[in-house]
């Protein structure tokens, strides 16, 4: 078989010595044996069918016809050792973008090897087309590795514009999950130690708050480190705001949901928090059009606080904001907010107060931490 | 003596009407009759100011309004009363400010950067701020800013792990991104040492061709290297537009030397050589030296009570 005969010749001593920029992890053909590598495997920039106008001639007969034999031309080495080189109508080929099949993965790994053949394939394509292809292959290894969130909304269909703007969000770092995971454990915790009463209500309180402060954390001139180029992009800020937003919420919820199965009243009656947690960010938005980043989830906040203890202290039973009534008004809040929302969505466009403005920078302790 | 633009008194009100700055092309910006306050400051008091393409220098001392006019021009904020436009477009309005944000590019005077991203990552980032949704002329984009800024060899690298002289130059690649025609670079020398400065200045002077670019500074040099017109600003007011020329022949025949503290000098301070320089309005007979932007600049300001050796 071809590959054999090469593999025969690629460990001869001769002038085979890697060129400037070539690839050492090159891979040899005993390990692509059965299982040829892929087009461009070998690390070598092939021309892009676009680029055929620089071939010249047309591509040898039978040339992409699939035919696995490949005619590799002998030559007598200056010790006697015989070595092969590719034929002229390979090289034209490879140039064209033409070879296809075992041809191609016989000539690239050839071309990996020998020096004297890439420079008969820089000839035949000229270093225009050669710069180009490497200018490509700079091109790919450029690109931005994405981290295990972005990979996974790339997996899911998101555009890769979107994903990189729900991975950036400064809310889904190590050190806002950690603490929201902290806060989850404790609530949690205090409610298996709780003696009588509902040993849930600490984590159905604790629990809406989250994904609201996570919002405010994430967006505002005192948290964004980016929040100054952001406001003055053409990206609309409401936008920018709901992408935000639905990140955390989706990464607070799905813990906070983790974290009910834990809670001993398990049931659905532990899942009391979700509605609360959507009309609450959802409001909280609303008004960070008005009162900022800061205050508005305070305040919102606090409301909340209240309409627990006021809740509990009235009821014997199931504090009001958790029974069913409860949880009809948290979705008829959400509706309400969220509809407000979207007619004031230009206000979030117009910009805001200095940064210095703002009581305090929260970005600067997540960095400090994270 | 020779006195292109005579200084105004710091106490009289300027004029409403916007004071156009020497340009050889039509203005692009035009900001007439501004005014910002935070809470109980005023940060910008009347402000008016016409200008074109070319650099255009902003000289004031902190807390002189300067951050805060470029912020209006950059469309982060938007002032309590005037009128401006941004290349035709009114920021006031949704779409004006739109129109502006797609032809902005903005470096400012702390850029926040993702601290795990790479220069790469980060500019890329501010590509897709700027509505660059197809990836590969997206990241064609961001080699071409980032090779002109001169780190094509570090877009690998975290930006934490820069230099302060590249990270600057990784904000003046994001602001870069996308081509815009209106730069607006809010103390980007800061920080630097003199040859990372004078490679700045290099950089900004090349970007600036067929653009409008307002570099707000408080160091004369900037100025004097970069731009053909500047505009100095002072506690919120404009006190001088002119060309640098123009603002250093403001001292002409307002700077002596003495041996001793001139008592009557607006402001004097020792020179290497032991010899006080002093400018105001010099005695008879004092040695009149030859001014300098700084001491056009500081004329300009009015008081400079600060300024004493």
């Amino acid at each position: 078989m071809s590959t054999d005969r090469i593999h025969g010749h690629a460990g001869q001593p001769h002038d085979h010595g890697p060129g400037p920029r070539e690839h050492h992890n090159a891979p040899r053909i005993d390990e692509t044996r059965g299982a040829p590598a892929p087009p461009g495997a070998a690390g070598l920039p092939q021309p892009a069918a676009s680029e055929t106008p620089r071939c010249t001639g047309a591509p040898a007969a039978g040339a992409g016809s699939g035919r696995s034999e490949v005619k590799e031309v002998p030559v007598d080495g200056p010790s006697g050792v015989r070595r092969w080189h590719l034929p002229e109508d390979d090289v034209r080929d490879y140039a064209c973008g033409s070879l296809t099949g075992p041809r191609l993965w016989s000539a690239e790994t050839h071309l990996a090897s020998c020096d004297h053949c890439r420079a008969r394939l820089t000839d035949a394509v000229g270093p225009a087309v050669l710069d180009d292809g490497w200018a490509r292959l700079d091109a790919e290894l450029d690109v931005p590795r994405p981290g295990p969130l972005e990979w996974v909304l790339l997996r899911l269909g998101v555009a890769d514009h979107t994903a990189r703007l729900l991975a950036a969000t400064s809310t889904l770092r190590r050190a806002w999950l950690g603490a929201v995971v902290f806060t989850l454990l404790v609530t949690v915790a205090a409610a298996h130690l709780a003696r009588g009463g509902d040993t849930s209500l600490l984590f159905l309180a604790v629990a809406p708050l989250l994904p609201l402060s996570g919002v405010a954390l994430s967006f505002g001139p005192g948290n964004d480190p980016t929040y100054e180029m952001a406001v003055v992009a053409p990206v609309h800020s409401f936008r920018l705001l709901m992408i935000r937003t639905v990140s955390v919420l989706a990464s607070t919820n799905a813990l906070s949901a983790l974290a009910s199965l834990a809670v001993p009243s398990f049931g659905p009656a532990a899942l009391g928090w979700l509605l609360p947690s959507l009309a609450l960010t959802s409001t909280g938005l609303l008004l960070m059009s008005r009162l900022g980043p800061v205050w508005a989830p305070v305040l919102v906040g606090s409301l909340w606080g209240l309409a627990v203890l006021t809740g509990q202290a009235l009821s014997s039973g199931t504090p009001l904001p958790f029974t069913a009534a409860g949880q009809l008004c948290a979705a008829a809040a959400t509706i309400a907010a969220s509809a407000a929302l979207v007619a004031v969505r230009d206000r979030f466009d117009r910009g805001g107060q200095p940064a210095s403005s703002f009581p305090f920078r929260a970005d600067t302790v997540i960095r400090r931490f994270s | 003596m020779s006195r292109p633009r005579p200084l105004p008194p710091s106490s009289a009100a300027p004029s409403a009407a916007p004071s156009p700055i020497p340009s050889s092309s039509a203005p692009t910006v035009s900001v007439s009759g501004v005014t910002l306050s935070f809470r109980n400051t005023r940060a910008l008091d009347d402000v008016s100011i016409r200008f074109g393409e070319g650099i255009t220098g902003l000289l004031g001392p902190n807390g002189a309004g300067k951050t805060t006019l470029l912020r209006i021009l950059a469309t982060a904020i938007t002032p309590d009363s005037g009128a401006l436009t941004v290349l035709g477009h009114d920021p006031r309005t949704v779409q004006g400010r739109h129109e502006i944000r797609r032809r902005l590019g903005y470096l400012p005077q702390n850029p926040g950067f993702h601290p795990r991203f790479t220069a790469f990552e980060f500019v890329d980032y501010v590509a897709i701020l700027k509505e660059m949704t197809d990836r590969q002329a997206r990241h064609q984009e961001v080699r071409r800013v980032l090779d002109t800024v001169g780190l094509g060899d570090r877009r690998g690298k975290r930006i934490s792990s820069l230099s302060g002289g590249m990270r600057q130059r990784v904000g003046l690649a994001a602001a870069l991104v996308g081509d815009p025609l209106f730069i607006v670079l809010d103390e980007p020398t800061v920080g630097l040492d003199p040859e990372q400065r004078l490679r700045f200045r290099e950089l900004v002077a090349e970007t600036a061709e067929g653009r409008t670019v307002l570099l707000s500074t408080h160091q004369t040099e900037d100025v004097a290297m970069l731009c053909r017109r500047v505009a100095v600003l002072d506690q919120g007011r404009v006190r001088f537009t002119g060309t640098p020329a123009e603002l250093a022949a403001v001292a002409e025949g307002r700077v002596w030397s003495s041996t001793e503290r001139d008592a009557g000098a607006r402001a004097g301070w020792r020179t290497g050589t032991g010899e006080f320089r002093n400018i105001g309005d010099p005695p008879p007979g004092a040695q009149v030296c030859a001014p300098t932007l700084e001491d056009g600049y500081l004329l300009a300001l009015g008081d400079t009570s600060g300024v004493a050796g």
